[in-house]
């Protein structure tokens, strides 16, 4: 009790001292006064009375501090006297405290900054309870890019499925979402909304409830059950006006009446933030999906993973028996049906399957009848790839959330990001150490006043960790800014069309949260030992060094700095070298960028504006698009107009065809052609093909290279136009001169009239492969071309093309009122949009390396300056006696400019050996590149070798009579 | 308890035990001499062991401090016969009880320290 009364009244009296100190100083008095009267009882006068009576007490000082010790706690009150005189001090070294700090508050930012992205995207958990057990069945492949092994979605039938759910004791919640992008109509204009198809089993399995209404049920996954759809609390309030009896209310979506039968809380969000409502998946027959589902309790992903093909293998073998077609095998076309189109994306964007590079390409272009076969048949008489058989597949049970696409890019770049607090430390350490020494004189005097050599180490290091704490504030500071700006340069277009959206997944989530702040707070209190104990240490024993005594001879402290210490040279060793490995992988991601960046992508990205328009229900696609090109091509300023499927650049499925030279027999009879084997990507006879309206290759600047382009004047019958691109031609597959050959898909003719250049349609980076063109006009495409995306415009202009929006927007509202357009874009944001990864990691990682760069030479230029002005007198007298300029110079630089060779050939040696992580991030671009490998040191060196020479001028102009009387 | 002073306040600041006895020292000094301060209780406290415990100021405030923050002694001020004003101390009736606990502490330890030094091996 006494004790616990005791603390606190200390703690009261550490904070409150002021109250107890004057009533101590009217008890001394008070006393003083009491002895001064004995003595005058005792016979003496006043003045007598008064000095004996101090003598007699003895040192009131003294009692006062042992009553302040008593009375309050020494150690706080010594810290706050320790911290009171580290901010009188800095405050008096204002240059000193500003860098010492800005150093430190760069490398805490940047660490806090990057330490924000890795938290967000591969530490923090998903927003749902459990989604640790989240999985999905997925394949292995080998793409042909030599990226190693890949997981890929499984393809799952329905019946499988079934199998699983009803077998499976280790995974439940079994199902399979897609998202979708539809119009909604009926509402305003027609807008274009993402969604998702989503069985009701998977949503269950996020344990969301609903604000209102109810979750999709799994009998709600059948066919006529499905009109059903629960929607986002955005969507409610945005687009829904929020409705508060939109319960059982009809939403119109791709022109499908939906019953709305529940509102999800705000915050909700599945697959991701984009999708607006959910409905519930109907398997279509040979529909083929990814499936996710939650692990049980005590299941693991090895018994999972084996459970599946075991069930999976049975599941075939009783099919088999039972003379059923096998559903085991590759992906497969999903056909079509009415709402659901091709996977667009599907949760964590998977990576493409073999072969193609969305999931499962449509069929082909057919032969008069127009691309998509009729819904069911399936057939194409085009001819797909000969039928293969089902190879026995591996199946693995993996987490479903996987973000270890962006952890590769987000080490490299953590690791970059410690090297430059690396640096920090290694020259805020160096900068108080320097200090340190100008300052032994203080620390001598306090030693030898009587302070303990802990309590001087304890005034040390509460001054440099009073700096690293201001510095981590800044840095703090300097991370909220910098994880702002990382947002917006990291983050695409928000479009789910584009390949790619953001450089990491859930960007949007970055931010300061409490856990960052206590890794800044960390990073802080580590840093400030780093840098600050060791220079403490070392001071703390100046008196055993006995600098004092040689304070008035010629060898100040400092003479020779880095000779003197070798631990000092190795961190300016290692300073440098890890400013030159930094600068090396920044210019090998720079060059590779500006390689990427001025590839010729073979369209215009200048002046094209693009946009897509949702179809309004019951619009014809073909007339629709037909009418506002003709009023497009109208407008002053336009030079060309098309439209087609997809954009060059677009997260779409591409259409791989069988060409031939020769005819071959149709296949249009029997169940649905297999996708694509693996490997054809870039085979000659599997082109890409692309269904395009008469100018839409001349709208987008893709230009005819030989023979001619589409033009009104082709005949409307058979054999019809067909363009190939360079790639093809040059295959060989088409003899020396193509132009004029017959070539046939399937046993439909077309005549090749012209050649167009290479385009590099799913990324800057993709070399170009065997593509044909075909005139949506000509070749009699009908509307259920454009049943899955609206159709994407292109608009070649001669102004600049922003300008046209308005006019465009009118004219659409002309020929459709129910719609506007959507998605717009010109060329140029597109292609921009397409390399942001590139840019993101080439501009994070050249800003680190610039910052280390600066830092390292300013280390140097600090550590040279101190050496020159503490040596002065020593340059002084050496020249009185005859020292050249050089020699001198010599004698100041030499060192540093020695341990900069030095770690610039670490730094270059260490390059080589690191760079080899960056190879995926290259493009074109060995990570031995010399052109890098020799720029990078030289830059470095010569900036090195300026800070050398900018920081010993003064040594050169020292004038040797001031030198003298320096002393 | 024949300490010698030099000897006593040298230890007084540095050892538990002997902080102790300077904390029983104090309190029993307060209760058979009534409210004091604290000039008079150093004077008072030589006169009695006829001046071979001299308490400096620097122990004796640091002690009143800690006796008055465990609430066993209460300073108030007063008027000295001389008309100056002095803090008196009084014990309180915690360090009335504190005292008895103190004391029998002190008295098993004196008793097992005799008995240890008497029975010389």
């Amino acid at each position: 009790m006494a004790t616990v009364r005791r603390f606190l009244l200390r703690l009261v009296h550490f904070f409150q001292p002021h109250r107890a100190e004057s009533e101590l100083e009217r008890e001394l008095a008070a006393h003083l006064g009491v002895l001064e009267d004995e003595y005058k009882r005792r016979g003496l006068t006043d003045a007598e009375a008064r000095l004996a009576a101090r003598r007699a007490f003895g040192g009131v000082a003294q009692a006062k501090e042992l009553h302040r010790d008593a009375r309050s706690f020494r150690w706080l009150s010594d810290l706050r006297q320790d911290t009171r005189f580290a901010a009188r001090a800095l405050v008096g070294a204002p240059g000193f405290a500003a860098v010492v700090i800005g150093t430190l508050a760069l490398g805490i930012g940047a660490n806090t900054a990057i330490f924000s992205v890795v938290h967000a995207v591969l530490l923090r958990s998903l927003p749902y309870p459990g989604a640790d057990r989240f999985v999905r069945i997925a394949i292995q492949f080998d793409p042909d890019d030599g990226s190693g092994i890949k997981t890929s979605a499984a393809p799952v039938s329905f019946q499988d499925l079934e199998v699983l759910r009803s077998r499976s004791r280790t995974l439940s919640n079994l199902g399979t979402y897609d998202t979708e992008a539809v119009t909604l109509s009926g509402r305003g204009e027609a807008v274009h909304l993402n969604g998702v198809r989503v069985s009701p089993q998977v949503m269950a399995m996020l344990e969301a409830t609903p604000l209102m209404g109810r979750l999709l049920e799994p009998r709600e996954e059948a066919a006529g059950l499905d009109r059903v759809a629960v929607i986002s609390y955005s969507m409610w309030q945005r687009r829904l006006g929020a409705d508060d009896a939109i319960l059982g209310k009809a939403i119109v979506l791709d022109g499908i009446q939906y019953e709305v039968v529940g509102v999800m809380r705000p915050g909700f969000q599945f697959p991701n933030a984009d999708a607006e409502f959910w409905t519930p998946v109907v398997w279509r027959p040979g529909q083929r999906s990814m499936v996710v589902g939650r692990l049980t309790a005590d299941a693991s992903f090895q018994t999972a993973s084996t459970e599946v093909n075991d069930l999976m293998r049975l599941a075939r073998e009783e099919r088999r028996s039972a003379g059923g077609p096998s559903s085991i095998g590759p992906p497969s076309s999903p056909g079509a049906a009415p709402r659901p189109g091709p996977p667009q994306s599907a949760g964590p964007p998977p990576p493409p399957p073999p072969g193609s590079r969305a999931a499962a390409p449509p069929p082909p272009p057919g032969p008069g009848a127009g691309p998509p076969p009729p819904p069911g048949g399936g057939a194409s008489k085009g001819g797909g790839p000969p039928r293969s058989e089902p190879i026995p597949t591996r199946f693995f049970v993996v987490a479903l959330h996987d973000s270890s696409g962006a952890k590769p890019p987000l080490v490299i770049l953590s690791v970059a990001v410690g090297f430059v607090l690396l640096i920090a430390c290694v020259n805020a350490g160096g900068l108080l150490l320097a200090r340190g020494i100008r300052r032994e004189r203080e620390i001598w005097v306090r030693l030898a006043l009587g302070a303990g050599r802990s309590r001087v180490v304890r005034q040390l290091v509460t001054e440099s960790m009073l700096l690293t704490l201001v510095g981590g504030f800044a840095g703090i500071w300097l991370a909220v800014s910098g994880v702002r700006w990382l947002r917006v340069f990291g983050a695409g277009m928000p479009r789910q069309d584009l390949g790619v959206s953001s450089v990491v997944p859930r960007l949007h989530e970055v931010g300061i949260d409490g856990t960052v702040l206590l890794f800044a707070l960390g990073v802080s209190v580590v840093a400030g030992l780093a840098c600050g104990l060791a220079p403490a240490l070392w001071q703390s024993h100046v008196e055993a060094r006995g600098e004092l005594a040689r304070e008035t001879s010629l060898s100040a402290p400092g003479f020779n700095l880095f000779r003197r210490s070798r631990g000092r040279a190795l961190l300016a060793v290692v300073q440098i070298g890890l400013a030159v490995v930094l600068l090396l992988g920044s210019g090998l991601l720079i060059r590779s960028f500006l390689k990427l960046s001025s590839v010729n992508p073979g369209y215009a990205t200048t002046r094209v504006l693009t946009f897509q328009v949702p179809l309004s229900p019951n619009q014809s696609a073909l007339r629709f698009s037909a009418d506002l090109i003709a009023r497009i091509k109208g407008l002053p300023g336009v030079r060309a107009a098309g439209y087609a499927e997809h954009l060059p650049l677009m997260r779409s499925n591409l259409r791989h065809v069988q060409l031939s030279t020769r005819s071959a027999p149709s296949q249009s009879i029997g169940p649905p052609p297999p996708p694509p084997p693996p490997g054809i990507n870039g085979r000659p006879d599997f082109p890409v093909a692309h269904i395009v309206s008469r100018d839409f290759l001349a709208a987008l600047g893709i230009a005819v290279v030989e023979g001619r382009g589409f033009s009104d004047a082709d005949p409307v019958g058979r054999p019809h136009s067909l363009l190939i691109n360079r790639t093809l031609a040059r295959s060989g597959l088409l003899g020396e001169h193509p132009v004029g050959t017959r070539v046939y898909t399937g046993d439909v003719p077309w005549d090749i009239t012209g050649i167009v250049e290479d385009a590099r349609e799913t990324g800057l980076a993709d070399p170009p492969g065997p593509e044909i063109f075909v005139s949506l006009e000509r070749s009699g495409a009908d509307d259920t071309l454009f049943r899955h995306s609206s159709p994407y415009f292109a608009v070649r202009t001669d102004i600049p093309p922003a300008s046209l929006i308005p006019a465009i927007r009118r004219i659409v509202n002309d020929v459709d009122p129910q719609t506007a357009p959507d998605r717009i874009a010109t060329m140029e944001q597109i292609l921009s949009n397409s390399i942001l990864q590139p840019r993101f990691y080439a501009g994070l990682f050249g800003l680190f390396a610039l910052i280390a760069g600066t830092l390292a030479v300013v280390g140097i230029y600090g550590g040279i300056a101190f050496a020159v002005s503490s040596r002065t007198r020593e340059i002084g007298i050496r020249m009185a006696l005859g020292a050249s300029k050089y020699q001198v110079f010599r004698a100041v630089v030499g060192d540093v400019l020695l341990l900069a060779a030095v770690g610039i050939a670490a730094g270059v040696a260490g390059g080589a050996m690191l760079t080899r992580y960056l190879q995926q991030m290259l493009f074109e671009l060995t990570p031995l590149d010399p052109a890098v490998f020799i720029a990078m040191p030289v830059v470095l060196a010569s900036a090195v070798l300026g800070a050398a020479l900018l920081s010993a001028r003064p040594a050169l102009t020292v004038a040797q009579l001031a030198a003298l009387r320096h002393e | 308890m024949a300490l010698s002073a030099p000897w006593f306040t040298w230890m007084s600041s540095e050892v538990e035990l002997l902080q102790g006895a300077l904390d029983l020292i104090l309190l029993r000094a307060l209760e058979a001499m009534g409210p004091q301060h604290a000039y008079s209780l150093a004077a008072r406290l030589e006169q009695v062991s006829k001046s071979r415990l001299t308490l400096k100021q620097g122990t004796l405030y640091p002690a009143l401090v800690r006796l008055e923050q465990n609430g066993w002694i209460k300073g108030s001020w007063r008027r000295t016969e001389n008309n100056r004003e002095a803090k008196y101390y009084r014990i309180t009736k915690a360090g009335t009880r504190a005292l008895a606990k103190e004391t029998e502490r002190w008295r098993r330890l004196a008793g097992f320290v005799d008995t240890l030094l008497l029975n010389e091996p």
